[in-house]
């Protein structure tokens, strides 16, 4: 792999090394990326948990500010990238969550938790009688979760469980195929490469013809 | 390069824009309709280029090529670049059709820049001469470009002073590449294929202009 190409050139003087590193990247662009910010994110019950790096393996520095903003634009909050680009938010609407980061100039990425990711739950949260009753205490980690379901009127109080209890079951299952999902959708590979170079030939192939015709009939 | 959507302030985008288009319009009314192969293969050499990355050290870098492309194109380097570009931008999410002017004037400008500067010296003189104006031309169109990143970024309110310095530090690696690698091209030019460099004759047919020969 390209690691390896590194380090055996590592032996050898710099020339060496840039010759094996273009050599490699020659014989196997696979992930053949630039600095590219791809940033992710999925809701798992109310936590929204997101990844932040960039296209060559990088992480977004810990620290990283990562704004999140309303469907109006309005400031729901922020959250600090930690270890490995990863990210926690908690989530107290059931809103479109726009997300913001900026890892330094130029290197800017807006992703979207869309509303139906959020549990029905956060909506009766909202409501104006249930908020009186849930009295100020608004669900800001796992393990007020259950507090939440238990100031829910009794008669609601089993449906509710069981669909948050289905939703973070299948929310762990399909996790990491979404993640998966996302790094395959910003992989650029030898067929996205090959076809650019196609239409970058054809494109010019197609003006001299138009040249050839212009100067044949003038 | 590649600066993102979103990342520049809406008047430099504007500006980026409109340069980019007299550029275009400049490099289209220059191309030689007998050259356009090259112009195609240098574009796509650069489209290539400019999505592999090669590991150097802790990081990777990519080749931007700007220099070589300008030697060889001149001014018919801007429409190369912008086809590249923006087809980088459609099909692979890289920059963006926003910033797309801003990103031709930050790459294809070095590109002609350098071919004023150092197209004679690569023209004329000992192969040795050559391949240094060929290296020179390597290293100054890169970090023009970072210089053009570090303008369009201070321009939108980033402090000049530190993103010139981070997008400096960060093309420092593909200068010195990008300088052997335009010497070493430069040499061997001008031993296979000469006429490469140099620039179209006077009464050559145009492609804008075909109708009046």
């Amino acid at each position: 792999m390209s690691d390896d190409w590194f380090c055996r050139g590592h032996a050898g003087d710099l020339a060496r090394v840039l010759l094996m590193g273009l050599l490699a990247a020659a014989v196997q662009p696979g992930p053949a990326a630039a600095h590219k910010v791809i940033g992710m994110a999925f809701a798992d019950g109310t936590t929204i948990e997101g990844e932040i790096g960039y296209s060559n393996g990088d992480f977004a520095e810990p620290g990283t500010i990562v704004e999140v903003f309303g469907p109006d634009g309005e400031g729901l909050g922020q959250a600090t990238v930690g270890a490995s680009g990863a990210f926690t938010f908690f989530a107290t609407r059931r809103v479109d969550h726009h997300f913001v980061a900026t890892l330094g100039p130029g290197h800017r990425i807006e992703f979207e938790v869309p509303a139906e990711e959020l549990p029905v739950a956060l909506e009766t949260v909202l409501d104006p009688l249930a908020t009186a009753e849930a009295a100020g205490s608004p669900p800001t980690d796992a393990a007020s979760k259950p507090v939440q379901v238990a100031m829910i009127p009794t008669a609601r109080l089993s449906a509710e469980a069981i669909e948050a209890m289905v939703a973070e079951a299948v929310g762990a299952q399909v996790r990491p195929l979404r993640r998966e999902l996302a790094e395959l959708r910003e992989h650029t590979g030898w067929r996205d490469v090959l076809g650019g170079v196609g239409y970058i030939f054809g494109l010019f192939g197609v003006a001299a013809y138009v040249a050839v015709l212009r100067r044949r009939y003038g | 390069m590649h600066i993102v959507d979103g990342a520049l302030s809406t008047p430099v985008v504007l500006v980026g824009a409109a340069l980019a288009a007299g550029g275009l319009a400049i490099g289209l009314r220059k191309i030689d309709a007998d050259r356009l192969p090259e112009v195609g293969m240098l574009s796509a050499t650069f489209f290539v280029a400019s999505l592999i990355h090669v590991p150097l050290g802790p990081s990777s870098v990519h080749l931007i090529l700007n220099g070589l492309v300008g030697l060889v194109l001149g001014w018919a380097a801007v429409p190369a670049l912008f086809v590249a570009l923006l087809l980088q931008s459609v099909f692979l999410g890289y920059g963006g059709l926003m910033v797309l002017g801003v990103n031709t004037v930050v790459i294809a400008g070095p590109a002609v820049l350098v071919h004023l500067l150092c197209g004679p010296g690569v023209r004329r003189g000992g192969p040795r001469s050559a391949a240094i104006w060929g290296g020179i031309a390597g290293v100054v169109s890169i970090l023009l470009t970072a210089v053009f990143v570090a303008l369009a970024l201070a321009a939108t309110g980033d402090a000049f002073v530190p993103a010139a310095k981070l997008v400096l530090a960060a093309h420092v690696p593909v200068m010195l590449v990008e300088g052997v690698l335009t010497a070493a091209a430069v040499v061997l030019i001008r031993k296979v294929n000469p006429t490469l460099f140099e620039p179209a004759e006077p009464g050559a047919p145009v492609l804008e202009e075909a109708e009046h020969v």
